[in-house]
């Protein structure tokens, strides 16, 4: 037992200084578990089960990374099933949602609210598009550093810069031609 | 807006939660005050969220494709089962011959480029022998406790000496560990076995061995063995044997 938290706190730590390869072992280890746990508990198909359970170790890699996650205070199995179990909570309720919405078609009004999400919806698809076109090296410098929660030293060293200074400036200039193109279509604001 | 003078980073910061009390309260104060600084964190979240957003479903879609190739290798898989059965009973023994030390600069790094682990495939396989004698050193590699995952298997391979699942596995965990001679040996006699589903990964990784262990020629030998024969990884071994060359 002592072993097995030893490992587990060494996956934190592993995620925490490394990158997606943890992810994947951790998904290999226990994916077919929690597809048999979902199933058997609320009745969700094997598909629906592993696209819930990439969602899941994917928050918890975004929770070690961004610091929100620096301990255990359970085993890591019993974390990631909570999460799973919210996550699977939120799409039977936002299945049933969606039923109602089928049958009172009156009942549909669309409120500020609504009509924000759908802009904001709008914004985050310019931006992922705008990401998708994305050339090398802002790409990889974006994902390392934004994503993956890498310092700037480490960085410089992934991508063979001379030093951190160097690969700064050059996640600068990406982050200036994304801002530029983001405020052109949302902003109206001058960049210099 | 001169927003040279505003950090992406700082704010993002904010809008991560990440910055301390006194920072938090001033920035607090800015956006209530300057309605084109409160603009432009509005924009900076829409970009920092998309970033969040794209990098996500990016790898999303390595986990499917994961899925998607370990389903490939057990179906492979039983298929070596199948002929590992037959085939029960017939050893070999590979001797490999440590004949050139060539000195190359740039191995060390190349190694590192293009060396990931290997996944455990071996999900659900009953090893034969004792089940009660150890911990299962598959799930062990799984869990990336390469040493101790030797250890068993090289218990096991005592009395399984032709389990080439067992063989195949051990010689990555070596090789994990850093331990590249000692994964030679494994890994060449798993490669030998062209019939098995593993003989693939394990050519691959015999040559990743090889050129962890600065045996230059030996390595180049394989890689171009798989670009010949056409195998998987045709692609990096390509690559390699040009920065070798």
């Amino acid at each position: 037992m002592k072993a097995k938290k030893a490992l587990e706190k060494d996956i934190i730590r592993a995620i925490k200084e490394g990158d997606e390869e943890e992810v994947y072992f951790l998904y290999n280890q226990y994916k077919n578990e929690f597809v048999q746990w979902s199933k058997h508990k609320f009745s969700i198909e094997k598909d629906d089960a592993l696209d819930i359970f990439q969602d899941v170790v994917i928050a918890f890699y975004e929770n070690v990374k961004l610091g929100k996650l620096v301990e255990l205070n359970h085993t890591l199995k019993t974390y990631l099933f909570a999460i799973g179990k919210n996550l699977i909570r939120n799409r039977l309720k936002f299945d049933g949602k969606f039923a109602d919405l089928q049958e009172g078609f009156d009942q549909l009004t669309i409120s500020d609210d609504f009509e924000q999400k759908i802009f904001q919806k709008e914004q985050h698809k310019f931006v992922i598009d705008l990401l998708t076109k994305l050339g090398e090296p802002c790409n990889a410098i974006l994902k390392l550093f934004y994503f993956d929660g890498f310092s700037m030293e480490a960085i410089a060293k992934t991508l063979n810069y001379k030093n951190k200074e160097v690969a700064k400036t050059q996640k600068a200039r990406c982050i200036k031609a994304l801002r530029n193109t983001i405020y052109q279509r949302y902003g109206k604001i001058e960049t210099t | 807006m001169k927003d040279s003078k505003v950090d992406f980073d700082e704010i993002a910061r904010y809008l991560r939660g990440q910055m301390d009390e006194k920072d938090r309260m001033a920035f607090e104060e800015k956006l209530n005050n300057d309605p084109e600084f409160a603009k432009q964190v509005d924009l900076d979240k829409v970009l920092l969220e998309g970033m969040q957003l794209h990098y996500k479903s990016s790898l999303k879609q390595r986990l499917r494709d994961l899925d998607k190739s370990v389903s490939l290798n057990k179906r492979n898989f039983s298929l070596f089962y199948k002929s590992i059965s037959i085939a029960a009973g017939i050893s070999l023994i590979f001797v490999v011959v440590y004949m050139l030390f060539l000195q190359g600069p740039n191995t060390e790094k190349l190694y590192g480029t293009y060396f990931k682990p290997y996944y455990n495939i071996a999900d659900g396989y009953e090893r034969s022998g004792d089940a009660n004698t150890s911990e299962d050193p598959f799930k062990l590699y799984e869990q990336g406790a390469y040493k101790q995952a030797s250890e068993v298997f090289e218990t096991l391979l005592e009395t399984n000496k032709d389990d080439y699942m067992l063989i195949f596995y051990n010689g990555l965990s070596y090789l994990n560990s850093g331990n590249a001679s000692q994964a030679i040996g494994h890994l060449a006699s798993v490669a030998d076995q062209s019939e098995l589903a593993i003989h693939e990964p394990a050519i691959w990784y015999l040559g990743l061995a090889y050129l962890k262990e600065n045996q230059l020629e030996e390595a180049k030998e394989v890689f171009q063995n798989i670009v010949e024969t056409e195998k998987s990884y045709q692609h990096q071994a390509k690559e390699i044997l040009r920065e070798l060359n």
